[in-house]
């Protein structure tokens, strides 16, 4: 795979972030108060149990949760589930299982932060990009019948644009449904442009959502976030020449813990975090550290894989060289890139 | 009749801060003497500081006053192969009105002072922080200096100068470096600002309405004055505004790592540049381009066009900081985890030496 394919994956799965935080604030912030709503909260990747009809999948398989991209709950009383998808498969035939996986929140879902962990109702979001806007809608205006969805399904197209300020543009497609929210719904049939720039902060503090980020982002955010964290912290930090290496033992879970801890959804979640997956998951970096172990930047220290010992060192540029390091030897596709399904 | 020996009798001398200013101007002559003022900033106590120094180098103690100490710095230089001991006296003046700024001045020679006593203050970098004193400041504090103190000119004799972007061909021969000639402070200053640069160091001649040189200053980017002369005046007009701009930076850069938050949060800074400095997407490439001569550091883009973000990482202390282009006229800073006073301001002090100059602001989401 080639490095400019690598860093367009990396570009997606920073874009997914965006678009949930860009869609999210239009709940959060309250334009005439400029602050952030305190009766606002939300969720990503929170884990909803499905009702009791709906726990078996015809497959027969059990259905334990259902974890959307986002769940927004308003004054314990409104709420918004939905899913982004930056990228569809070139093939419709796929496409079902991005509409279906919309559908297994089309339930009584349990697990909201309220007495009973239930909402009386809630409405269905499906971010997509604008690329993919129209034959998205023309799919669902062909297969609704099928698809049946029982709440309010709102399609939003969103793209990146560019002119005196960066910025995200939101917009509702026609033929879907109306949010519970009038006054979102209404901006949302016209546009609204999200300045990056009001949320750079939060573009800044998460790094991380419930899909595995590319092999070579991961291993980057270890580096720069956790291991360099250690090794700044050792006597020989300051006078690290770059031929010379900071060996720092560290276990998986503590890497997990503090990526969860400051680079995660989790910040947005506050003390609601009973019901969150820890994000990154342990898999995802253990894989990471596999990887580095494979570079020979690392070796594990024990058989079970529980710690690993990190050889620190200085890189002029910490991204080029894991985006580089993890491509060599690879054949082109070889490389795994950990990316969920709807990223392909 | 046994001469006085001025110097000795000076550093036996009783002073308070004021006092010790007023001493070091009482021997300046204009026949030799001259005194190095050096402004930095320290939370760490200075004798503990500058107790472990490489070897070849040693501070002593020698006597403490009130606001300022006395120090007797050794040192080695190697002069045609053979190492060459030698020593000489600083005071530091510790600021009484901003806290943790300190002055350290000498009247040694320019050699004790380039060879002796800037080497041991930078090689205590992050511990102590130097100030940099942006273009437009500097002109600013030279013009002022010259009106409050009613000169009739301030002649440039001498200056070094960097080009920021230089083409291959384009700036050579323009005007040679360390060469000014008889210029004005406007024509000189105009000259830089069209050629996209800053002064390393300037020095001038202060000249009142006779035509008389009343004194030879030199002042530096990172706000180290020299003056033969009129000690009080220069101290009064350039190390006051340097002290008190570097003390606003420090507080202004503080606290700003997230671990230091209960809740990680982040504390942004923005530049603003009063112009619409990323208005051609050509300047993207060279912003990118700059950011990467930064030394002891990694420099990450994760985005590099249309709009800018990239990771950078400071080896000297391992802050972090994720820097935004998402508007045409100021770009921002977002420490992450960890982000020392020292880091932000050596980021801040490369992009303004690099790349541009611009206002630095505390940067609120939403504000802009």
């Amino acid at each position: 795979m080639k490095h400019r394919d690598i860093l367009d994956r990396i570009d997606n799965y920073k874009t997914t972030i965006h678009a949930i935080l860009g869609f999210t604030n239009f709940y959060r912030f309250d334009d005439a108060a400029k602050t952030f709503r305190s009766d606002v909260q939300v969720f990503q990747g929170r884990q909803f149990e499905p009702s009791a009809g709906r726990k078996l999948k015809p497959s027969g398989q059990q259905v334990a949760y259902v974890c959307p991209d986002f769940a927004i709950l308003v004054s314990k009383k409104e709420a918004v589930v939905g899913e982004v998808k930056k990228s569809f498969p070139k093939d419709q035939q796929h496409w079902e299982d991005d509409f279906g996986q919309v559908k297994s929140y089309d339930d009584d879902l349990t697990g909201w932060p309220t007495e009973n962990e239930k909402v009386a109702t809630h409405d269905l979001v499906m971010l997509v990009d604008q690329l993919r806007g129209v034959p998205v809608q023309e799919y669902y205006e062909v297969h609704k019948g099928e698809l049946a969805y029982e709440r309010t399904f709102i399609l939003v197209e969103f793209n990146r644009a560019d002119e005196r300020q960066s910025y995200y543009h939101f917009r509702k497609c026609q033929g879907t449904g109306s949010l519970s929210d009038p006054r979102i719904d209404n901006r949302l049939k016209y546009g609204v442009k999200v300045p990056m720039e009001a949320l750079v902060r939060s573009y800044s503090e998460i790094k991380l959502y419930d899909n595995e980020p590319p092999l070579p982002y991961m291993v980057f955010l270890i580096w720069e976030h956790v291991l360099l964290q250690r090794a700044s912290g050792t006597a020989d930090f300051a006078k690290l020449r770059k031929n010379q290496k900071i060996e720092i033992d560290i276990k998986v879970a503590e890497i997990v813990d503090e990526l969860n801890r400051g680079f995660s959804f989790r910040i947005l979640h506050g003390e609601n975090c009973d019901r969150q997956p820890q994000i990154p998951k342990p898999e995802w970096v253990s894989r990471a550290c596999e990887k580095l172990v494979a570079i020979k930047e690392a070796e594990w220290t024990d058989p079970t894989k529980v710690t690993i010992r990190c050889r620190f060192r200085r890189y002029d540029d910490v991204l080029a060289h894991f985006v580089e390091a993890c491509s060599r030897g690879e054949t082109p596709g070889q490389m795994s890139l950990g990316f969920p399904s709807d990223d392909q | 009749m046994a001469k006085i020996d001025f110097v000795k009798a000076f550093y036996r001398g009783r002073y308070d801060r004021h006092g010790l200013i007023q001493g070091l101007e009482s021997l300046l002559t204009g026949h030799g003497i001259a005194v190095s003022a050096i402004p930095f900033s320290s939370t760490a106590p200075l004798e503990e500081v500058l107790a472990t120094l490489p070897t070849g180098r040693s501070v002593t103690l020698e006597r403490s006053g009130d606001g300022w100490q006395q120090y007797r710095l050794a040192y080695q230089r190697t002069v045609a192969k053979r190492p060459i001991r030698k020593e000489g006296r600083f005071f530091v003046y510790a600021h009484r009105q901003y806290a943790n700024v300190y002055i350290a001045m000498t009247i040694e020679p320019t050699e004790f002072v380039s060879h002796g006593l800037v080497p041991v203050l930078k090689g205590k970098y992050p511990q102590i922080i130097r100030p940099f004193v942006a273009h437009e400041r500097m002109k600013r504090m030279l013009v002022e200096f010259k009106e409050a103190n009613q000169f009739a000119d301030l002649i440039i004799t001498r200056a070094s100068q960097r080009l920021r972007f230089k083409e291959e061909g384009k700036h050579k021969r323009v005007m040679p470096v360390v060469s000014w000639p008889d210029m004005s402070l406007e024509e000189a200053f105009a000259w830089v600002h069209e050629n996209d640069g800053w002064f390393q160091s300037i020095h001038f001649q202060a000249k009142d309405t006779m035509g008389c040189v009343r004194a030879k200053v030199s002042i530096t980017r990172s706000g180290a004055i020299r003056a033969d002369r009129l000690f009080g005046l220069a101290f009064a007009g350039f190390l006051q505004p340097v002290c008190k701009n570097h003390y606003e930076n420090v507080i202004l850069f503080s606290g700003r790592s997230r671990r230091d938050h209960l809740r990680l949060l982040s504390r942004p800074l923005a530049i603003e540049f009063n112009t619409a400095q990323f208005a051609e997407v050509t300047e993207n490439a060279k912003f990118i381009q700059a950011m990467k001569k930064m030394r002891t550091a990694s420099v990450s883009v994760l985005h590099g066009n249309p709009y800018i973000n990239m990771s950078v990482l400071d080896y000297y202390d391992g802050s972090t900081f994720d820097v935004w282009v998402l508007s045409e006229d100021h770009l921002v800073i977002v420490p992450q985890m960890k982000a020392t006073v020292a880091a932000i301001k050596r980021l801040i002090n490369h992009i303004f030496d690099t790349y541009a100059e611009g206002e630095i602001r505390d940067y609120a989401e939403g504000t802009a």
